[in-house]
């Protein structure tokens, strides 16, 4: 498949039209066209101060300029960097929430970690502040310049300054006010967030590779030991993702009790299943976490919970106590099906692929 | 894990940047040359409709 038909043409002609006449059918291709026109004079300087954005944004203007029923998002990597821009519809029929959830997808598989958003100034305030907010739970980097009229001026609401755009200046307009919010921790904060947002609602037995990869998505990189539940109720779906513990590069201490704290006071909780991440890399699960995860599930089974799993999250992969150990069988028979591809295990079953 | 975004997943890419240093390291690769075409053309035309500085 070329080019071309991967956006549904049959010719370059037929493709290139469509992008003239900016059709949602090839709004990503438009959107790559004009980050690669807007970053051809700038060589990727890093956006840390109001006026480098300013000026990024002189070149973004030269090459597409945003309608008044349009925003656009410039993400930036974590040394700010732009790394990718995406147009938010507002008068879209696809409904502003709809579109804001693919960007916070897309935003952490484009490895973004800084996002600046750019609007006219006369956008509706409360449309703005809905999407700020929404916003700004998903981004390390969140600022906003608005658009005048007549497109020669641009505001940030960060610095409280005003730039007029005049693209001769340069980077001589280029002031000591550096943000400070490339900030790695704040990275994790996202993925986090984003693991807890995609993890609620998914069923257990039925979402077992969405639940582990979000997972990975959130934890793999942590350089400190997180220890996290999520929390199921009759019907197998998550009703609450919590991280309770916080350890060291290689320990976490875990107490049973706020454990089961958490699990009683989520009245509807039938179970739960355990992770915590390893920030070696490597998902080896050490003779310790064997011991935690007996412990634990002893511990939830003598006040009727189950414990379905026990995630270690690593770069390499998750490991699950209930697919991987064979001393380990999970207190949910159809979970214990299902992550073995619809088979039960035998506790005393040879595990032939070791 | 790959992108939803189709002109990513094309490439096998993560994000604008990826695909603007795959464009200049490979320019050999077929979708390359493809894409590089729809550069240039719509840079013309755009030229034409002075949309681009």
């Amino acid at each position: 498949m070329n080019l071309y038909e991967k956006f549904n043409c049959s010719s370059k002609e037929e493709l290139l039209e469509k992008l003239k006449n900016e059709e949602p059918s090839v709004k990503e291709l438009n959107e790559f066209i004009y980050f690669a026109k807007s970053n051809k004079e700038m060589d990727s300087i890093p956006l840390n101060s109001p006026d480098a954005f300013a000026l990024y944004y002189q070149q973004y203007e030269g090459v597409k300029k945003i309608t008044d029923d349009q925003m656009s998002l410039v993400f930036t990597n974590i040394k700010g960097r732009p790394i990718h821009h995406n147009i938010l519809e507002l008068d879209s029929e696809i409904e502003l929430s709809k579109q804001l959830r693919t960007v916070m997808k897309s935003a952490f598989q484009e490895r973004a970690a800084g996002l600046f958003i750019v609007c006219h100034e006369d956008i509706d305030k409360d449309n703005l502040q809905n999407i700020q907010f929404k916003l700004e739970n998903l981004t390390t980097l969140d600022d906003i310049f608005y658009l005048n009229e007549d497109h020669t001026k641009i505001r940030s609401n960060r610095a409280d300054m005003s730039f007029n755009i005049d693209i001769d200046d340069g980077l001589n307009t280029l002031s000591n006010n550096e943000y400070e919010m490339y900030q790695f921790p704040k990275y994790k904060e996202f993925t986090d967030f984003y693991s807890k947002e995609n993890n609620i609602g998914l069923n257990i037995i039925e979402d077992i590779e969405s639940i582990q990869e979000n997972l990975k998505i959130g934890y793999q990189h942590e350089n400190q030991e997180v220890g996290g539940f999520l929390f199921y109720d009759d019907t197998h779906n998550i009703t609450n993702h919590e991280i309770l513990f916080r350890g060291g590069i290689n320990s976490t201490v875990i107490d049973l009790k706020v454990v089961l704290d958490h699990a009683i006071e989520n009245e509807d909780t039938k179970g739960v299943i355990m992770f915590h991440n390893h920030p070696s890399g490597i998902n080896t699960p050490s003779s310790e976490d064997c011991a935690l995860t007996d412990k634990l599930q002893e511990t939830l089974q003598a006040f009727d919970y189950e414990l379905a799993d026990h995630y270690i999250v690593a770069e390499e992969g998750i490991y699950s106590f209930a697919k991987d150990d064979s001393f380990f069988n999970s207190c949910n028979s159809e979970y214990e099906k299902s992550i073995h591809g619809g088979r039960i295990k035998h506790s005393n079953e040879w595990d032939l692929d070791n | 894990m790959s992108s939803e975004n189709k002109l990513l997943n094309y490439f096998n890419v993560n994000n604008h940047q990826e695909l603007l240093d795959y464009l200049n390291d490979n320019p050999e690769d077929p979708r390359c040359k493809e894409l590089n075409e729809i550069l240039h053309d719509t840079g013309e035309k755009d030229e034409e409709n002075n949309e681009f500085v």
